[in-house]
This record gives C-alpha cells, sequence and structure tokens, in this order.
C-alpha cells in the first residue's frame, strides 16, 4: 500500500498499533484468571450492531452474536466447571485447574481508514484440569489467534476472533505417538466447543494440513466481508499441502 | 489523556525503551551475565529496590545485588564441577574461560501491557513469560519448563529507563518430559554434582509466599494486575512486593 499519511497521522497509527497488541495481550491476562465474562464485557465489542454480527470461531466453526457468544463461552464453561467442581469435591470452581494462551508473533494491520483493524499471533498453550485424586490432566494446545479490531468510542475491541488449533496433547506424552486421525466425538477440545451457530470445519488439523486458515492480514483501504475473521470471509482451500503455495488468501 | 504528536512519539520510544530493556536483562539471563545486570539495568538512586520470586523477596540495593552475586558463584561452581567431570575438554582452562557452561536459562518475555506515567516519571509493565532453565542440579544436567509472570515498575533517570521493583513469579516449574499435573519423579543424585546440595541462594529480606506453585490442590490465583493508566506513582500500585 503506498498510501502517504502526514506526521501526525503516522505517530498516530503507531500508537493504535500498539494499543491493539496491548488489548490482546489483557485478554491473555483475562484468562490466566478465567474471567471470561468480564473479557466479554471489557474487551469485545459493545456497540449492539458490532455485537450482532461479533463471532468466536474455532476449527470447527463459530457462534456469531455476542449472545451466543456469551452462552458458548461464559455460560457453557461455568456449567462445565460445576460439574467439575462436583465431581471432583472441591471447595470452589476452578480448584487445580490453570489456563495460560500467551500470545506472540503479532502480526497487525491496520486499515488505510483507520477504522479497524486484523491481527495474527501464535500461542503455545496449556490448559491445565484438575481431576479428583490430586492430579491433573495438563494439555499443551498449539493454535493461531486471529481477531479482526473495531474502534469504538471507548478504544479498540474485538469483533471477530478465530482459535484454529493445531494440535494439542498431553504433557508429558509423545505427540509423535498420538492417533492420526482424531476422534471428534470425544476430542476435548471439539467437545468444550460445543454446537455453534455455523457449523463448518474450517481448520483441519489431521495431517498438519496446510490450509492456512486462518489467513494473514495484508494491507487493506477498509473492511469488507471477504477479508473478515468472521464466517462471511471464510473460503474452502481450494488446494492443499504444496499447491496451496501460500495459501489461497494470502496472495 | 490527550496527546500531542510530539509526546505521543516521546511515549512510543519510551515504551520501546522499556521493551528493550526487558529484552536485554532476558539476554543476559540466557548468557549467564548475572554480574552484570545489577549495574546495567537497575536504579542506582533509589534505596527502595525490590527483586520478587514465588517465596520472597529482596529488599534494597544491596540485597538485590546479592543475589546476582549468588547466581554467579553458583554458574562458577557449576562449571568448576563440569570441569572436573570432563576434564579432558575442560582440564586445562581457567576459571575465567569456562565461566557460564553449563546453565541455560531461557526466559522469552510475551504479552507486554506497559503503561507510563502521565508525568513521564515511572512506568510499569507486566509479560507472560514462558520459559524454561536447563541447569545443572545434584541429579546432573536437568530441564525444567517455568509458566509464569514478569511484572516491572521502572523509574527514569535521565534519558534512561531502569528497574525499579520486579516480581518474577511462576505457576508452573517442572521437570521437561514430564506432566506437571501429575506426582513429579525426582531425578537420581551423582556425586559429582553433590557440592551443589550445600549451595544456597542469599536468605531473603523478606520470606512470604507471593505466588504458591502450581498443584492440582492449588486454587486459581489471579495473575498480577496489569498496569492500567496512571497519572503519578503515588496513584497506582506497585509491584514492590504488596499486591502478588
Amino acid at each position: 500500500m503506498s498510501k502517504t499519511y502526514s506526521d501526525e497521522e503516522l505517530i498516530s497509527r503507531v500508537w493504535d498499533v500498539e494499543e491493539i497488541k496491548k488489548l490482546v495481550h489483557k485478554r491473555v491476562y483475562y484468562i490466566a484468571d478465567d474471567l471470561r465474562s468480564e473479557e466479554l464485557a471489557d474487551l469485545w465489542v459493545s456497540d449492539p450492531d458490532h455485537q450482532k454480527t461479533a463471532s468466536f470461531g474455532r476449527n470447527w466453526g463459530y457462534y456469531v452474536g455476542l449472545d451466543n457468544i456469551k452462552t458458548y463461552y461464559t455460560d457453557s464453561h461455568t456449567a462445565l466447571l460445576e460439574l467439575q467442581k462436583s465431581a471432583n469435591g472441591a471447595s470452589a470452581l476452578n480448584v487445580g485447574n490453570l489456563y495460560a494462551h500467551p500470545a506472540s508473533t503479532g502480526l497487525v494491520e491496520l486499515a488505510g481508514d483507520g477504522k479497524t483493524a486484523k491481527g495474527i499471533w501464535y500461542c503455545i498453550s496449556q490448559e491445565t484440569t484438575a481431576r479428583g485424586d490430586s492430579t491433573a490432566d495438563a494439555e499443551w494446545m498449539m493454535e493461531k489467534l486471529a481477531i479482526d479490531l473495531i474502534r469504538e468510542n471507548d478504544g479498540w475491541k474485538i469483533w471477530h476472533l478465530v482459535i484454529a488449533t493445531d494440535l494439542h496433547g498431553e504433557a508429558g506424552q509423545d505427540y509423535s505417538q498420538q492417533p492420526i486421525y482424531v476422534d471428534w466425538d470425544s476430542d476435548a477440545v471439539r467437545r468444550e466447543f460445543g454446537v455453534p451457530t455455523i457449523e463448518k470445519l474450517t481448520h483441519d488439523a489431521t495431517f498438519n494440513w496446510w490450509d492456512d486458515y486462518p489467513f494473514m492480514p495484508k494491507p487493506y483501504e477498509a473492511f469488507h466481508d471477504a477479508i473478515s475473521y468472521g464466517p462471511e470471509g471464510f473460503v474452502p482451500p481450494i488446494n492443499k499441502g504444496w499447491n496451496a503455495k501460500e495459501g489461497r488468501n494470502y496472495l | 489523556m490527550n496527546y500531542s504528536t510530539e509526546q505521543l512519539t516521546e511515549r512510543w520510544e519510551a515504551q520501546r525503551s522499556i521493551k528493550n530493556l526487558m529484552g536485554k536483562y532476558a539476554n543476559c539471563v540466557i548468557l549467564n551475565r548475572e554480574q552484570d545486570i545489577f549495574d546495567l539495568f537497575w536504579a542506582k538512586n533509589h534505596d527502595d529496590l525490590s527483586l520478587g520470586f514465588n517465596d520472597g523477596l529482596y529488599r534494597g540495593s544491596e540485597a538485590v545485588k546479592g543475589y546476582y552475586s549468588a547466581v554467579r558463584d553458583r554458574n562458577a561452581l557449576v562449571a568448576s564441577l563440569l570441569q572436573k567431570r570432563f576434564p579432558d575438554v575442560l582440564g586445562g582452562m581457567s576459571e575465567e574461560e569456562i565461566y557460564g557452561i553449563g546453565p541455560f536459562k531461557v526466559k522469552p518475555l510475551a504479552c507486554p501491557v506497559i503503561e507510563i506515567a502521565a508525568d513521564f516519571k515511572t512506568a510499569k509493565g507486566l509479560w507472560y513469560c514462558q520459559g524454561a532453565y536447563n541447569e545443572v542440579e545434584t541429579c546432573g544436567p536437568v530441564a525444567h519448563w517455568t509458566w509464569g509472570y514478569f511484572a516491572v515498575d521502572f523509574v527514569r533517570d535521565g534519558d534512561n529507563w531502569y528497574l525499579w521493583h520486579l516480581l518474577y513469579l511462576n505457576d508452573v516449574d517442572c521437570l521437561c518430559g514430564q506432566s506437571w499435573g501429575k506426582v513429579p519423579q525426582p531425578l537420581p543424585d551423582l556425586p559429582e554434582f553433590a557440592p551443589l546440595a550445600v549451595f544456597h541462594a542469599p536468605a531473603y529480606t523478606e520470606s512470604k509466599t507471593l505466588r504458591e506453585l502450581y498443584s492440582p490442590n492449588r486454587p486459581l490465583i489471579a495473575a498480577p494486575r496489569f498496569p492500567v493508566p496512571y497519572d503519578t506513582f503515588a496513584h497506582t500500585f506497585s509491584y514492590g512486593g504488596e499486591l502478588s
């Protein structure tokens, strides 16, 4: 993009990118504290029109609309924690649980019009879930994190978010010994995601297919559906593997 | 708060300096240059410096400096033990030449949330650190995963930023290849590394649990608070050990 900006515009854009990265980093600490309701309230869109089109995607589809996102991300999660607490005889929710999804390798593109931005990060993550026998299941999770952000009156907010899990496996176990074909009915991450608003295989982790979803953002002037990290921006990959070149969406 | 273009530029540069400072700190740790850290990075004109870990705090410049000196001494001890273990290669080398062999401590700093005070005199930052340390212990060389946080207050002196209060608090510290959710399986001690058993870091100025390490029975503990915009340090919280 060869657009020319004034000094004032340039430093404003540089600062915007810093604020966007800070927002995504704050989300890491909300997750660590398991403050999902607070995350939705503080970091996600608050404009009613934006809330209607907000989306939360994973390998198997999208929850669309902030109410549906809340039902999945907060209410279902809390219900699972209640079941765990009861099964473990724990004194409180989240005893023995640990969450870490640090986001690194940030790549942020601010729209030429400055109204939206797109970013992608990689997360070497873990979630640890207590069992009732003073042990816990500690799970490595490797995932891409892609986010559309939109500027609201009080700053940048998360609008569309995709977490594409590349692999997950128990700490201390040999990943290469995992079965090639994942049984999605019993896959813990798949089960946690539940039945989304739009069911769709967006990221096929079998064989670590190079399906390039979510795709890397590239410079753009104004947001449009075709480049969205929401469901409207998903296009099934035409090719996988070498023929995908740099990915169907990158070029 | 609204800043002019010049002020925004200055604040962006300050933020970059602070990130670079922490990057240099992490690189010194990787290179086992603990003996340089105090002089390079800590504030010299403040007597209320603090350096905190999960189970205690060093307070004051002498105590902070003493911690890094102890790490240097331990590095030297490890090197001498490895020299005895591998005399064919290391036997003829001086203490200075072998210094630094053995420990490999990787503390990559991610997810910075940095706030610079409106008065531009102090700053605060929180980082997530998914790290590792590969140390020589009484069982010999061994690798650990660490998952935790760096929470730091900075102070400005002239054109430069310096460490004022630093907390390095882990959730997980476990042997690589084992699950932190299961009972740890310690490795057997080796006689050639027995002298490490009697080596201890200096006593904390203040021994207290700043953060309990993860166990399957530990309640979820909040991460150190990330900084929020503030005008002057008196109007915000401190990473000096009171809040973890």
